[in-house]
Protein backbone atom coordinates (compact mmCIF):
# COMPACT_ATOMS: atom_id res chain seq x y z
CA UNK A 1 0.00 0.00 0.00
CA UNK A 2 1.39 3.08 -0.80
CA UNK A 3 2.19 5.71 2.41
CA UNK A 4 0.71 8.77 2.51
CA UNK A 5 2.86 11.72 2.28
CA UNK A 6 0.29 14.87 2.95
CA UNK A 7 -2.41 15.07 5.39
CA UNK A 8 -4.46 18.09 5.35
CA UNK A 9 -6.07 19.06 8.49
CA UNK A 10 -8.51 22.10 9.60
CA UNK A 11 -7.11 23.76 13.27
CA UNK A 12 -10.08 26.10 14.25
CA UNK A 13 -8.16 27.97 16.65
CA UNK A 14 -8.81 31.63 18.06
CA UNK A 15 -6.61 34.47 16.68
CA UNK A 16 -4.70 34.45 19.99
CA UNK A 17 -3.91 30.89 20.27
CA UNK A 18 -0.38 31.07 19.13
CA UNK A 19 0.43 28.54 21.79
CA UNK A 20 -2.29 26.15 20.64
CA UNK A 21 -0.55 26.48 17.27
CA UNK A 22 2.97 25.58 18.14
CA UNK A 23 2.09 22.85 20.33
CA UNK A 24 0.02 21.14 17.56
CA UNK A 25 2.81 21.51 14.92
CA UNK A 26 4.87 20.39 17.44
CA UNK A 27 2.96 17.20 18.39
CA UNK A 28 2.50 16.74 14.47
CA UNK A 29 6.66 16.91 13.91
CA UNK A 30 7.16 14.12 16.84
CA UNK A 31 4.26 11.82 14.78
CA UNK A 32 6.39 12.45 11.50
CA UNK A 33 4.70 15.47 10.06
CA UNK A 34 6.32 18.57 8.98
CA UNK A 35 4.24 21.72 7.97
CA UNK A 36 4.54 22.76 4.42
CA UNK A 37 1.67 25.14 3.85
CA UNK A 38 -1.02 27.33 6.00
CA UNK A 39 -4.34 27.86 3.79
CA UNK A 40 -8.06 27.02 4.80
CA UNK A 41 -6.34 24.13 6.34
CA UNK A 42 -2.89 23.25 6.95
CA UNK A 43 -1.00 20.93 5.15
CA UNK A 44 1.59 18.19 5.97
CA UNK A 45 4.26 16.56 4.90
CA UNK A 46 5.49 13.58 5.70
CA UNK A 47 9.07 13.21 7.62
CA UNK A 48 11.45 11.46 9.56
CA UNK A 49 9.49 11.82 13.33
CA UNK A 50 11.71 14.44 15.22
CA UNK A 51 11.71 17.49 18.01
CA UNK A 52 11.10 20.34 15.89
CA UNK A 53 10.94 23.78 17.33
CA UNK A 54 7.91 25.90 15.89
CA UNK A 55 7.41 30.05 16.53
CA UNK A 56 4.31 31.38 15.26
CA UNK A 57 4.91 35.32 14.69
CA UNK A 58 3.25 38.17 13.05
CA UNK A 59 5.05 40.95 10.54
CA UNK A 60 2.38 43.64 10.54
CA UNK A 61 4.00 45.18 7.91
CA UNK A 62 3.17 42.02 5.56
CA UNK A 63 -0.03 42.38 3.56
CA UNK A 64 -3.23 40.32 4.59
CA UNK A 65 -3.47 39.22 0.92
CA UNK A 66 -0.14 37.94 0.06
CA UNK A 67 -0.26 34.41 -1.40
CA UNK A 68 3.46 34.69 -0.94
CA UNK A 69 5.91 36.90 1.08
CA UNK A 70 6.79 40.04 -0.68
CA UNK A 71 8.99 43.75 -0.39
CA UNK A 72 9.51 44.02 3.05
CA UNK A 73 8.76 40.82 4.58
CA UNK A 74 11.58 38.95 2.50
CA UNK A 75 14.27 40.69 4.47
CA UNK A 76 12.80 40.50 7.55
CA UNK A 77 12.38 36.94 6.78
CA UNK A 78 15.72 36.41 5.66
CA UNK A 79 17.20 37.68 8.97
CA UNK A 80 15.15 35.24 10.82
CA UNK A 81 16.63 32.29 8.61
CA UNK A 82 19.78 33.70 8.82
CA UNK A 83 19.07 33.56 12.82
CA UNK A 84 18.32 30.01 12.25
CA UNK A 85 14.50 30.20 11.88
CA UNK A 86 13.54 28.54 8.82
CA UNK A 87 9.60 30.10 7.18
CA UNK A 88 7.35 26.86 6.95
CA UNK A 89 3.92 28.66 6.11
CA UNK A 90 2.88 31.93 6.10
CA UNK A 91 -0.85 33.29 5.83
CA UNK A 92 -1.04 37.39 5.85
CA UNK A 93 0.65 38.85 8.33
CA UNK A 94 1.12 35.36 10.62
CA UNK A 95 4.53 33.95 9.58
CA UNK A 96 5.42 30.15 11.17
CA UNK A 97 9.16 29.30 11.14
CA UNK A 98 10.50 26.33 12.22
CA UNK A 99 14.11 25.13 13.69
CA UNK A 100 15.66 22.38 14.66
CA UNK A 101 18.33 24.03 17.03
CA UNK A 102 16.47 24.22 20.58
CA UNK A 103 18.95 27.49 21.62
CA UNK A 104 18.26 29.65 18.57
CA UNK A 105 17.73 33.11 19.42
CA UNK A 106 14.11 33.78 19.70
CA UNK A 107 12.62 35.67 17.14
CA UNK A 108 11.24 38.30 19.68
CA UNK A 109 13.76 39.48 22.84
CA UNK A 110 11.34 42.23 23.60
CA UNK A 111 7.80 41.09 24.62
CA UNK A 112 7.09 44.71 24.75
CA UNK A 113 7.46 44.59 20.57
CA UNK A 114 6.11 41.63 20.32
CA UNK A 115 3.00 42.45 21.99
CA UNK A 116 2.80 45.74 19.31
CA UNK A 117 3.47 43.41 16.63
CA UNK A 118 0.47 40.79 17.07
CA UNK A 119 -1.79 43.66 17.91
CA UNK A 120 -1.40 45.66 14.85
CA UNK A 121 -0.93 42.55 13.12
CA UNK A 122 -4.54 41.46 14.57
CA UNK A 123 -6.32 44.91 13.96
CA UNK A 124 -4.81 44.86 10.17
CA UNK A 125 -6.25 41.10 9.47
CA UNK A 126 -9.48 41.39 11.38
CA UNK A 127 -10.53 44.75 11.25
CA UNK A 128 -13.37 44.00 8.84
CA UNK A 129 -15.22 40.94 11.00
CA UNK A 130 -14.71 43.70 14.44
CA UNK A 131 -15.78 46.52 13.14
CA UNK A 132 -17.38 46.45 9.50
CA UNK A 133 -19.32 43.65 9.87
CA UNK A 134 -20.75 44.17 13.47
CA UNK A 135 -21.27 47.91 12.44
CA UNK A 136 -23.33 45.92 9.66
CA UNK A 137 -25.11 44.20 11.99
CA UNK A 138 -26.06 46.96 14.58
CA UNK A 139 -27.02 49.41 11.68
CA UNK A 140 -29.24 46.37 10.62
CA UNK A 141 -30.85 45.77 13.80
CA UNK A 142 -31.24 49.51 14.08
CA UNK A 143 -33.09 48.94 10.66
CA UNK A 144 -35.46 46.36 12.42
CA UNK A 145 -36.33 48.25 15.50
CA UNK A 146 -36.66 51.30 13.59
CA UNK A 147 -39.96 49.60 11.08
CA UNK A 148 -41.67 48.06 14.83
CA UNK A 149 -44.51 47.47 12.82
CA UNK A 150 -43.14 45.33 9.69
CA UNK A 151 -40.56 43.92 12.61
CA UNK A 152 -43.40 42.66 15.06
CA UNK A 153 -45.76 40.99 12.26
CA UNK A 154 -43.13 39.06 9.95
CA UNK A 155 -41.56 35.70 11.08
CA UNK A 156 -38.98 36.65 8.32
CA UNK A 157 -37.60 39.85 9.79
CA UNK A 158 -38.05 38.32 13.55
CA UNK A 159 -35.91 35.44 12.35
CA UNK A 160 -33.36 38.26 10.58
CA UNK A 161 -33.26 39.85 14.02
CA UNK A 162 -32.27 37.38 15.72
CA UNK A 163 -29.75 36.20 13.19
CA UNK A 164 -28.50 39.33 13.30
CA UNK A 165 -28.21 40.28 17.12
CA UNK A 166 -26.83 36.33 17.18
CA UNK A 167 -23.96 37.17 14.90
CA UNK A 168 -23.30 40.25 16.01
CA UNK A 169 -22.57 38.84 19.60
CA UNK A 170 -20.51 36.04 17.66
CA UNK A 171 -18.36 38.55 16.15
CA UNK A 172 -18.06 40.67 19.28
CA UNK A 173 -17.24 37.76 21.40
CA UNK A 174 -14.29 37.56 19.02
CA UNK A 175 -13.24 40.98 19.97
CA UNK A 176 -14.02 41.12 23.14
CA UNK A 177 -11.49 38.23 23.62
CA UNK A 178 -8.64 39.64 22.05
CA UNK A 179 -9.09 42.90 24.32
CA UNK A 180 -9.22 40.77 27.19
CA UNK A 181 -5.73 38.98 26.22
CA UNK A 182 -4.29 42.38 25.33
CA UNK A 183 -5.50 44.00 28.45
CA UNK A 184 -3.92 40.73 30.73
CA UNK A 185 -0.43 40.33 28.36
CA UNK A 186 -0.07 44.36 29.00
CA UNK A 187 -0.27 43.96 32.59
CA UNK A 188 2.57 40.84 32.30
CA UNK A 189 4.93 43.02 30.05
CA UNK A 190 4.88 45.39 32.46
CA UNK A 191 5.99 43.63 35.40
CA UNK A 192 8.58 42.03 33.15
CA UNK A 193 6.53 38.39 32.19
CA UNK A 194 6.46 36.75 28.66
CA UNK A 195 3.43 37.19 26.45
CA UNK A 196 0.90 34.34 27.34
CA UNK A 197 -0.62 32.85 24.08
CA UNK A 198 -4.09 30.70 24.43
CA UNK A 199 -2.91 27.20 24.46
CA UNK A 200 -4.48 24.24 23.03
CA UNK A 201 -6.73 23.01 25.78
CA UNK A 202 -8.34 26.66 26.22
CA UNK A 203 -8.31 26.67 22.38
CA UNK A 204 -10.92 23.93 21.92
CA UNK A 205 -13.20 24.92 25.09
CA UNK A 206 -13.47 28.41 22.99
CA UNK A 207 -14.36 26.38 19.47
CA UNK A 208 -16.38 24.59 20.90
CA UNK A 209 -18.48 26.83 22.48
CA UNK A 210 -18.24 29.40 19.90
CA UNK A 211 -19.69 26.16 17.34
CA UNK A 212 -22.56 25.39 19.64
CA UNK A 213 -23.36 28.99 20.40
CA UNK A 214 -24.14 28.80 16.07
CA UNK A 215 -25.71 25.85 16.04
CA UNK A 216 -27.81 26.90 19.19
CA UNK A 217 -28.93 29.74 17.15
CA UNK A 218 -29.89 28.14 14.23
CA UNK A 219 -31.87 25.35 15.83
CA UNK A 220 -33.96 27.58 18.23
CA UNK A 221 -35.03 29.95 14.74
CA UNK A 222 -37.49 26.62 14.10
CA UNK A 223 -37.62 25.91 17.39
CA UNK A 224 -39.92 29.25 18.34
CA UNK A 225 -41.22 29.68 14.69
CA UNK A 226 -43.93 27.25 14.20
CA UNK A 227 -42.70 27.51 10.77
CA UNK A 228 -44.53 25.42 8.58
CA UNK A 229 -41.55 23.60 6.59
CA UNK A 230 -39.08 23.00 9.33
CA UNK A 231 -36.93 20.74 6.82
CA UNK A 232 -37.28 23.41 4.38
CA UNK A 233 -35.51 25.48 6.86
CA UNK A 234 -32.99 22.94 8.04
CA UNK A 235 -32.06 22.23 4.31
CA UNK A 236 -31.67 25.83 2.84
CA UNK A 237 -29.35 26.53 6.59
CA UNK A 238 -27.29 23.42 5.66
CA UNK A 239 -26.78 23.80 2.06
CA UNK A 240 -25.60 26.98 2.87
CA UNK A 241 -22.83 26.06 5.15
CA UNK A 242 -21.87 23.35 2.55
CA UNK A 243 -21.69 25.73 -0.01
CA UNK A 244 -20.06 28.36 1.60
CA UNK A 245 -16.97 25.59 3.15
CA UNK A 246 -16.76 23.77 -0.53
CA UNK A 247 -16.44 27.47 -2.00
CA UNK A 248 -13.72 28.59 0.58
CA UNK A 249 -12.32 25.42 0.00
CA UNK A 250 -12.33 25.27 -3.96
CA UNK A 251 -10.92 29.46 -3.75
CA UNK A 252 -7.88 28.03 -1.14
CA UNK A 253 -7.40 25.21 -3.79
CA UNK A 254 -7.22 27.35 -7.11
CA UNK A 255 -4.99 30.00 -4.99
CA UNK A 256 -2.29 27.55 -4.37
CA UNK A 257 -2.17 25.49 -7.70
CA UNK A 258 -1.55 28.64 -9.76
CA UNK A 259 0.32 30.23 -7.53
CA UNK A 260 -2.21 33.09 -8.24
CA UNK A 261 -0.79 36.98 -8.06
CA UNK A 262 -2.00 39.81 -4.93
CA UNK A 263 -4.53 41.01 -7.38
CA UNK A 264 -6.05 37.86 -7.96
CA UNK A 265 -6.28 36.37 -5.11
CA UNK A 266 -8.07 39.69 -3.55
CA UNK A 267 -10.58 39.06 -6.57
CA UNK A 268 -11.23 35.80 -6.03
CA UNK A 269 -12.00 36.24 -2.13
CA UNK A 270 -14.20 39.18 -3.20
CA UNK A 271 -16.14 37.12 -5.39
CA UNK A 272 -16.46 34.39 -2.96
CA UNK A 273 -17.53 36.37 -0.17
CA UNK A 274 -20.22 38.13 -2.78
CA UNK A 275 -21.43 34.99 -4.10
CA UNK A 276 -22.20 33.73 -0.19
CA UNK A 277 -24.08 37.08 0.38
CA UNK A 278 -26.21 36.79 -2.87
CA UNK A 279 -27.49 32.80 -1.70
CA UNK A 280 -27.93 33.71 1.60
CA UNK A 281 -30.24 36.47 -0.02
CA UNK A 282 -32.08 34.18 -1.88
CA UNK A 283 -32.30 31.51 0.84
CA UNK A 284 -33.85 34.14 2.86
CA UNK A 285 -36.08 35.50 0.35
CA UNK A 286 -37.46 31.12 0.56
CA UNK A 287 -37.66 31.55 4.37
CA UNK A 288 -40.57 34.57 3.38
CA UNK A 289 -42.35 31.94 1.56
CA UNK A 290 -41.49 29.45 4.06
CA UNK A 291 -43.24 31.86 6.81
CA UNK A 292 -45.64 33.75 5.40
CA UNK A 293 -47.79 30.78 3.04
CA UNK A 294 -51.11 31.26 5.17
CA UNK A 295 -51.32 34.93 3.54
CA UNK A 296 -54.48 33.32 1.24
CA UNK A 297 -56.53 32.59 4.34
CA UNK A 298 -58.30 35.20 5.45
CA UNK A 299 -58.94 35.24 9.39
CA UNK A 300 -61.75 37.72 8.82
CA UNK A 301 -65.04 36.93 10.40
CA UNK A 302 -66.73 39.79 10.12
CA UNK A 303 -68.76 38.96 7.05
CA UNK A 304 -67.83 42.13 6.03
CA UNK A 305 -65.75 40.31 3.89
CA UNK A 306 -67.93 37.26 3.29
CA UNK A 307 -70.72 38.10 1.76
CA UNK A 308 -70.63 37.26 -2.22
CA UNK A 309 -71.62 40.33 -3.34
CA UNK A 310 -68.88 42.71 -2.39
CA UNK A 311 -65.36 42.58 -3.06
CA UNK A 312 -62.32 42.21 -1.09
CA UNK A 313 -58.85 42.23 -0.75
CA UNK A 314 -57.21 40.67 1.79
CA UNK A 315 -53.19 41.73 2.83
CA UNK A 316 -51.90 39.82 6.33
CA UNK A 317 -48.43 40.00 7.73
CA UNK A 318 -48.57 37.12 10.62
CA UNK A 319 -45.96 35.94 12.75
CA UNK A 320 -45.68 34.69 16.35
CA UNK A 321 -45.86 38.10 18.05
CA UNK A 322 -48.40 40.02 16.34
CA UNK A 323 -50.57 40.13 12.94
CA UNK A 324 -51.62 42.70 10.70
CA UNK A 325 -54.65 42.29 8.56
CA UNK A 326 -55.63 44.89 5.59
CA UNK A 327 -59.09 44.06 4.07
CA UNK A 328 -59.91 46.20 1.58
CA UNK A 329 -64.23 46.40 0.90
CA UNK A 330 -66.32 47.09 -2.12
CA UNK A 331 -69.64 47.01 -1.61
CA UNK A 332 -73.10 47.24 -3.52
CA UNK A 333 -74.23 49.69 -1.42
CA UNK A 334 -71.44 52.14 -2.22
CA UNK A 335 -69.86 51.93 1.23
CA UNK A 336 -66.52 51.44 0.57
CA UNK A 337 -64.11 51.14 3.52
CA UNK A 338 -60.66 49.22 4.44
CA UNK A 339 -60.10 48.36 7.99
CA UNK A 340 -57.26 46.98 9.83
CA UNK A 341 -56.99 44.44 12.23
CA UNK A 342 -53.66 44.10 14.50
CA UNK A 343 -53.86 41.42 17.20
CA UNK A 344 -51.22 40.58 19.83
CA UNK A 345 -51.02 39.01 22.92
CA UNK A 346 -48.54 40.96 24.11
CA UNK A 347 -49.09 44.10 25.59
CA UNK A 348 -45.89 45.26 25.18
CA UNK A 349 -46.76 45.45 21.40
CA UNK A 350 -50.51 46.69 21.50
CA UNK A 351 -49.23 49.98 23.72
CA UNK A 352 -46.55 50.48 21.37
CA UNK A 353 -48.33 50.05 17.93
CA UNK A 354 -51.26 52.00 19.60
CA UNK A 355 -48.71 54.99 20.61
CA UNK A 356 -47.07 55.45 17.29
CA UNK A 357 -50.40 55.56 15.36
CA UNK A 358 -53.44 57.00 17.50
CA UNK A 359 -51.73 58.44 20.58
CA UNK A 360 -52.72 61.92 19.24
CA UNK A 361 -54.81 62.87 16.07
CA UNK A 362 -58.44 61.12 17.43
CA UNK A 363 -60.85 61.78 19.56
CA UNK A 364 -61.86 59.85 22.34
CA UNK A 365 -65.91 58.64 23.40
CA UNK A 366 -65.38 57.50 26.31
CA UNK A 367 -68.97 56.88 26.51
CA UNK A 368 -69.09 54.31 23.75
CA UNK A 369 -66.54 52.08 25.00
CA UNK A 370 -69.33 50.42 26.94
CA UNK A 371 -71.80 49.61 24.12
CA UNK A 372 -68.88 48.36 21.82
CA UNK A 373 -67.62 46.19 24.64
CA UNK A 374 -63.99 47.80 23.89
CA UNK A 375 -61.47 49.53 26.31
CA UNK A 376 -61.29 52.41 24.31
CA UNK A 377 -63.02 53.93 20.73
CA UNK A 378 -61.33 56.87 18.82
CA UNK A 379 -62.72 58.98 15.88
CA UNK A 380 -61.16 61.09 13.45
CA UNK A 381 -63.58 64.56 13.59
CA UNK A 382 -64.67 63.98 10.13
CA UNK A 383 -66.06 60.24 11.29
CA UNK A 384 -64.40 58.77 8.86
CA UNK A 385 -61.77 56.87 10.75
CA UNK A 386 -63.13 54.73 13.74
CA UNK A 387 -60.58 52.84 15.78
CA UNK A 388 -61.78 50.18 18.39
CA UNK A 389 -58.82 49.45 20.98
CA UNK A 390 -59.16 45.94 23.04
CA UNK A 391 -57.12 43.85 25.10
CA UNK A 392 -55.12 42.32 22.42
CA UNK A 393 -56.44 44.09 19.54
CA UNK A 394 -56.70 47.39 17.34
CA UNK A 395 -59.14 47.37 14.96
CA UNK A 396 -59.00 50.36 12.65
CA UNK A 397 -62.04 51.39 9.85
CA UNK A 398 -61.24 53.78 7.48
CA UNK A 399 -64.43 54.86 4.88
CA UNK A 400 -63.55 56.29 1.70
CA UNK A 401 -66.08 58.34 2.56
CA UNK A 402 -67.56 59.64 6.06
CA UNK A 403 -69.48 56.98 7.63
CA UNK A 404 -73.68 57.52 8.07
CA UNK A 405 -74.70 56.77 10.91
CA UNK A 406 -76.39 53.62 9.39
CA UNK A 407 -72.85 52.35 8.30
CA UNK A 408 -71.81 53.86 12.34
CA UNK A 409 -74.52 50.96 13.43
CA UNK A 410 -73.50 48.54 11.17
CA UNK A 411 -69.49 48.56 12.49
CA UNK A 412 -70.97 48.75 15.77
CA UNK A 413 -73.30 45.61 15.92
CA UNK A 414 -70.51 43.70 13.75
CA UNK A 415 -68.60 44.62 16.57
CA UNK A 416 -70.31 43.73 19.62
CA UNK A 417 -71.44 40.56 18.16
CA UNK A 418 -67.74 39.44 16.77
CA UNK A 419 -68.69 35.65 14.79
CA UNK A 420 -66.36 32.43 16.13
CA UNK A 421 -64.51 34.48 18.63
CA UNK A 422 -62.54 36.43 16.28
CA UNK A 423 -62.31 38.80 19.33
CA UNK A 424 -60.07 37.19 21.42
CA UNK A 425 -59.73 40.51 22.31
CA UNK A 426 -62.18 41.05 24.85
CA UNK A 427 -60.67 40.41 28.13
CA UNK A 428 -62.07 38.24 31.14
CA UNK A 429 -63.35 41.96 32.80
CA UNK A 430 -64.83 43.23 29.91
CA UNK A 431 -66.98 39.58 29.27
CA UNK A 432 -68.07 40.54 32.65
CA UNK B 1 6.65 64.55 19.06
CA UNK B 2 8.00 61.98 17.01
CA UNK B 3 11.15 61.72 19.56
CA UNK B 4 9.59 61.36 22.52
CA UNK B 5 9.09 57.64 22.62
CA UNK B 6 12.84 58.48 22.15
CA UNK B 7 14.02 60.13 24.78
CA UNK B 8 15.55 57.27 26.47
CA UNK B 9 17.08 54.46 24.07
CA UNK B 10 16.26 50.55 25.24
CA UNK B 11 19.40 48.91 25.35
CA UNK B 12 18.53 46.82 22.14
CA UNK B 13 18.06 50.46 20.34
CA UNK B 14 21.49 51.95 21.58
CA UNK B 15 22.66 48.65 20.14
CA UNK B 16 21.13 48.97 16.98
CA UNK B 17 22.13 52.55 16.21
CA UNK B 18 25.83 51.95 17.51
CA UNK B 19 25.66 49.06 14.94
CA UNK B 20 24.24 51.50 12.72
CA UNK B 21 27.12 54.01 12.15
CA UNK B 22 28.00 52.57 9.10
CA UNK B 23 26.16 50.80 6.67
CA UNK B 24 24.92 47.42 7.19
CA UNK B 25 21.87 44.93 6.16
CA UNK B 26 19.69 43.58 8.63
CA UNK B 27 21.48 40.09 9.10
CA UNK B 28 24.62 42.37 9.67
CA UNK B 29 23.24 44.77 12.23
CA UNK B 30 22.15 41.63 14.73
CA UNK B 31 26.29 39.99 14.05
CA UNK B 32 27.48 43.62 14.70
CA UNK B 33 25.55 44.02 18.39
CA UNK B 34 26.65 40.50 19.47
CA UNK B 35 29.96 41.59 18.41
CA UNK B 36 30.20 45.26 19.97
CA UNK B 37 28.28 44.12 22.99
CA UNK B 38 30.68 41.12 23.36
CA UNK B 39 27.86 38.59 22.84
CA UNK B 40 26.44 40.20 25.84
CA UNK B 41 23.03 42.03 23.98
CA UNK B 42 21.48 39.18 21.47
CA UNK B 43 18.33 40.98 19.92
CA UNK B 44 15.95 38.32 17.96
CA UNK B 45 14.95 39.14 13.78
CA UNK B 46 11.30 39.94 14.87
CA UNK B 47 12.18 42.62 17.84
CA UNK B 48 15.03 44.05 15.60
CA UNK B 49 12.45 44.22 12.29
CA UNK B 50 10.17 46.33 14.83
CA UNK B 51 13.06 48.46 15.80
CA UNK B 52 14.31 49.18 12.02
CA UNK B 53 10.64 49.95 10.79
CA UNK B 54 10.35 52.65 13.81
CA UNK B 55 13.82 53.98 13.35
CA UNK B 56 13.02 54.39 9.40
CA UNK B 57 9.40 55.41 10.45
CA UNK B 58 10.79 58.57 12.45
CA UNK B 59 13.85 59.69 10.55
CA UNK B 60 16.55 57.95 12.80
CA UNK B 61 17.63 55.69 10.22
CA UNK B 62 17.42 55.73 6.54
CA UNK B 63 17.49 52.88 4.01
CA UNK B 64 20.45 52.88 1.76
CA UNK B 65 19.81 50.22 -0.76
CA UNK B 66 17.43 47.12 -1.50
CA UNK B 67 18.66 43.79 -3.33
CA UNK B 68 16.90 41.17 -3.28
CA UNK B 69 16.13 39.88 -0.04
CA UNK B 70 18.38 42.09 1.76
CA UNK B 71 17.80 46.26 2.58
CA UNK B 72 20.64 47.94 4.02
CA UNK B 73 20.61 51.04 6.69
CA UNK B 74 22.51 54.02 8.12
CA UNK B 75 21.76 55.94 10.74
CA UNK B 76 20.60 59.64 10.15
CA UNK B 77 21.77 63.06 11.64
CA UNK B 78 19.50 62.82 13.78
CA UNK B 79 19.89 59.26 14.64
CA UNK B 80 23.46 60.71 15.63
CA UNK B 81 22.25 63.47 17.77
CA UNK B 82 20.11 60.76 19.50
CA UNK B 83 23.21 58.55 20.09
CA UNK B 84 25.49 60.93 21.24
CA UNK B 85 22.40 62.22 23.77
CA UNK B 86 21.76 59.27 25.18
CA UNK B 87 25.68 58.04 25.26
CA UNK B 88 25.76 61.87 27.33
CA UNK B 89 22.94 60.72 29.38
CA UNK B 90 24.48 57.52 30.19
CA UNK B 91 28.05 58.98 31.35
CA UNK B 92 26.29 61.43 33.42
CA UNK B 93 24.47 58.68 35.38
CA UNK B 94 27.30 56.80 35.44
CA UNK B 95 29.88 60.27 36.48
CA UNK B 96 26.92 61.16 39.21
CA UNK B 97 26.68 57.94 40.93
CA UNK B 98 30.80 57.74 40.87
CA UNK B 99 30.61 61.16 42.37
CA UNK B 100 27.64 60.33 44.64
CA UNK B 101 29.65 57.46 46.28
CA UNK B 102 33.21 59.51 46.58
CA UNK B 103 30.76 61.65 48.67
CA UNK B 104 29.32 59.39 50.89
CA UNK B 105 33.03 58.32 51.66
Amino acid sequence: MKKKTTLKKFMFLPVTACDAIKEELEAMALKGWKLKRMGVRYEFERIEPKKLIYTVDFFPKASVYDTEPSGGTLSYIECCRQAGWELVASNGTMHIFVSENENAIPIHTDEKLRLEAVEKSMLKTYWSSWFLIPLYFVFSIIMQLFSFQSLVTSNMNLCCLIIYVGMLLFCLSDFFGFLHWKVKNQKRVKNGEKIQFVGSKTSRKIFAVRTSFVIILFLFIPLIFSVVSRNWFCATITVLALFSTVLYTFADALVERFKVPKGAYVFITFVAVILVYVISFFALLKFDDIFNNDTDKPSDNFSFAANPNYTYNIYLDKSILASEEEVMVERDDEFDFRYITFKSNSQFIIKKYYNKHYKTGYTRLPQENESWNAKEVLISDEWNNLIVVYDNAIIHFNGLTDFTAEQKNEVSEKLTKPVDGFLPSLSASHQK
Amino acid sequence: MPREQFQTLSEPMYYILLALRSECSGVDVMNRVKEISGGRVVIGPGTLYALLQKFVDNGIITETKTSGRMRWYIITKTGKTLLDEEFLRLRTMCNDKLRAEGELQ
